[in-house]
């Protein structure tokens, strides 16, 4: 009988990345936290009275902290599957299809590529005079999809050319049928480790995109790019308010590395020739 | 060093590819802020500040800027003279800071962004290749401190790591006394004994957080590539040959080097959109920075001419990335000559 390994729970990049998620999603019901409501404090350093400070407005860092954590996180996981979805969709049937679909496919792939994401995400971000949460995600997910599309068209080339593949099509088999029963599986481990990756990457988008001013347009909305972007607007940069943008800095780190970490423990396990390393 | 026919064919199919990338680049930069539900010349009549002047004298200036840009005519008609007018390097006229062109305004930043960009990327290139070689030649303290040290920075942001840094060297130890590209006291910008030692103690926290955060993602592309190139026929022939170590790591270090250098070219454009936020958090006074203040007024001309300016740099750099890769490796040159270049084009 298989067991299933459980091992990878014992990795410090999975630890992390679980108490963050818990605490993150978890903390709001629990205790009353409000990000909005200003005060006449104006900025105090932690530990007088508030965890981690106030803002120059008043606003409780703490509050904002755990609830801008959480919107992101919405943003990304969002922008995410919907990255993943369409690199799924794009690489493979670019690969499999061959002839004018993976031409076009490819050249749009390429094309995304060499643009900065960044600036196809400004001039995205400008269509709208006032940008909501989920615009954000779909103009994140829209353009962050091209690596994976890329990676797998290779894999899906390679597994085109497979005998199963090929006995599946002498037995007449549709073309949807044989993406899903012949090559979805070998993609499924890749597309797991790619979504994993794609969190990492949205969340880090969604910050830039807000660093520059161009995060959710509405007053009533909290993320971790917009209290970076606040607190450059504020200028605790300048001034070295660093309780302003120390935590969400700290938190966007410990969470995107690791992810890139938990990536790394599931790529040696789907991969056994790396595990011997 | 000779060039074969085959190669120029490549290099030629490369440009015209880059040239309709180009294009794409430059419709979509026309194209989407038109997309949106208010029309574009209201955004722009609504952003205008010319400085105080009569309702009248504002109409005249209005009227005046969009006869100037074809702005009352169809949209091919405008896209015709926005694309004829990037031909001719006019990349129109900034809403805000009374109406100065956009070249001028990005031309004056360039400098700085590139200063910043070029030296990181080159010397991170360097040193990650170095490091990564070294982690999976001589293991030990290579491979488990630096080596993972490296990697760890390297997988935070750009700006989360630029944050941190700026944490370190404005609050906590205050060496730099400013946000900027040098102290903003100095009035007097040339080749002076006090703005060139300002320019420098400003430049190298931001520097160092772009170029710290590259190292990690070449070392760990270096060290695959070297391990790969280690257990190769070759490299085992070599050892048992009895050939020196050393000599073999600079075999091995060649082989491996190349496809870095052309794995760098798709990898410019994230560094490009990373070191632009890096601008904007320590103030530096570059393209990002001029971004940033464009958005913050919603000078929609000026965006858009720097978006445009960015994407065209970003296409020139991984265009001559692509060039030089394949004059300097071999195997490329060769796969010319016997199948048409089927390595250049994996």
């Amino acid at each position: 009988m298989r067991r299933t390994d459980f091992s990878f729970l014992r990795h410090p990049g999975t630890v992390i990345l679980l108490i963050i998620l818990l605490v993150g999603i978890f903390l709001p019901l629990f205790i009353n936290l409000d990000p909005f409501s200003t005060g006449i404090s104006g900025a105090t350093a932690p530990g007088s009275g508030n965890l981690l400070g106030t803002t120059r407005l008043g606003q409780d860092c703490f509050a904002r902290l755990v609830i801008g954590f959480r919107t992101s996180l919405l943003v990304a996981f969002t922008a995410a599957v919907l990255a993943t979805i369409i690199g799924t969709l794009v690489g493979l049937s670019g690969g499999f299809a061959g002839g004018l679909v993976d031409s076009v496919s490819t050249i749009i792939t390429n094309l995304l590529i060499v643009v900065p994401q960044l600036i196809i995400l400004i001039l995205l971000a400008n269509i709208l005079e006032e940008t909501s949460l989920l615009m954000i995600s779909v103009f994140i997910g829209c353009s962050s999809w091209p690596w994976m599309a890329r990676a797998l068209r290779a894999q899906a080339v390679s597994l085109r050319l497979r005998e199963h593949v090929a006995l599946a099509r002498l037995n007449n088999q549709s073309f949807i049928a044989l993406l899903v029963k012949q090559i979805l599986p070998y993609i499924s481990s890749y597309a797991v480790m790619a979504f994993v990756m794609q969190l990492g990457s949205a969340l880090f988008s969604e910050a830039a995109l807000s660093m520059l001013g161009l995060g959710p347009g509405a007053s009533e909305v909290v993320t971790l790019g917009r209290i970076l972007n606040e607190a450059n607007q504020n200028g605790a940069f300048a001034y070295g308010r660093w309780w302003e943008y120390l935590p969400p800095t700290i938190l966007i780190t410990l969470f995107i590395s690791s992810l890139y970490s938990v990536n790394t423990s599931l790529e040696t396990r789907f991969n056994p020739r790396m595990r011997s390393r | 060093m000779i060039a074969l026919p085959g190669m120029y064919r490549h290099f030629l199919k490369r440009a015209g590819w880059y040239a309709a990338t180009f294009i794409v680049a430059v419709s979509l930069v026309f194209l989407l802020p038109r997309l949106g539900p208010v029309s574009y010349t209201d955004i722009l009549k609504a952003n205008m500040t010319f400085g105080p002047m009569t309702a009248e004298q504002r109409e005249e200036l209005i009227s005046a800027y969009m006869k100037e840009h074809d702005l009352d005519k169809p949209l091919w008609i405008q896209f015709r003279s926005y694309a004829l007018r990037i031909l001719k390097g006019d990349l129109g006229k900034s809403l805000n800071f009374n109406a100065k062109p956009c070249a001028a305004m990005i031309g004056e930043k360039i400098p700085w962004t590139l200063g910043l960009i070029i030296p990181a990327v080159a010397l991170a290139w360097i040193i990650g290749n170095l490091l990564g070689a070294l982690a999976a030649f001589r293991r030990g303290i290579f491979d488990k401190g630096i080596y993972r040290t490296s990697v760890f920075i390297g997988s935070v942001p750009f700006f989360c790591f630029g944050l941190l840094l700026m944490y370190l060297f404005y609050s906590l130890f205050p060496v730099v006394d400013s946000l900027g590209g040098y102290s903003p006291d100095i009035i007097d910008k040339g080749w002076n004994s006090r703005f060139l030692p300002s320019v420098l103690s400003h430049y190298w926290v931001p520097f160092l957080s772009i170029f710290l955060v590259l190292i990690g993602g070449q070392a760990a592309g270096m060290r695959s590539t070297t391990i790969y190139e280690l257990e190769s026929d070759s490299m085992k022939y070599a050892e048992t040959l009895g050939i020196r170590r050393s000599k073999v790591f600079f075999y091995c270090l060649r082989n491996a080097l190349l496809p870095q250098l052309s794995g760098l070219a798709i990898t410019i454009g994230t560094m490009v959109g990373g070191s632009l936020i890096t601008e904007i958090i320590f103030a530096y006074p570059g393209l990002g920075t001029l971004l940033f203040d464009s958005i913050k007024s919603r000078d929609y001309p000026l965006i858009q001419a720097v978006s445009l300016v960015v994407t065209v740099a970003t296409l020139c750099l991984c265009f001559a990335v692509e060039i030089i890769s394949a004059f300097v490796d071999p195997r490329i040159k060769a796969s010319f000559e016997n199948d048409g270049g089927a390595y250049a084009s994996n």
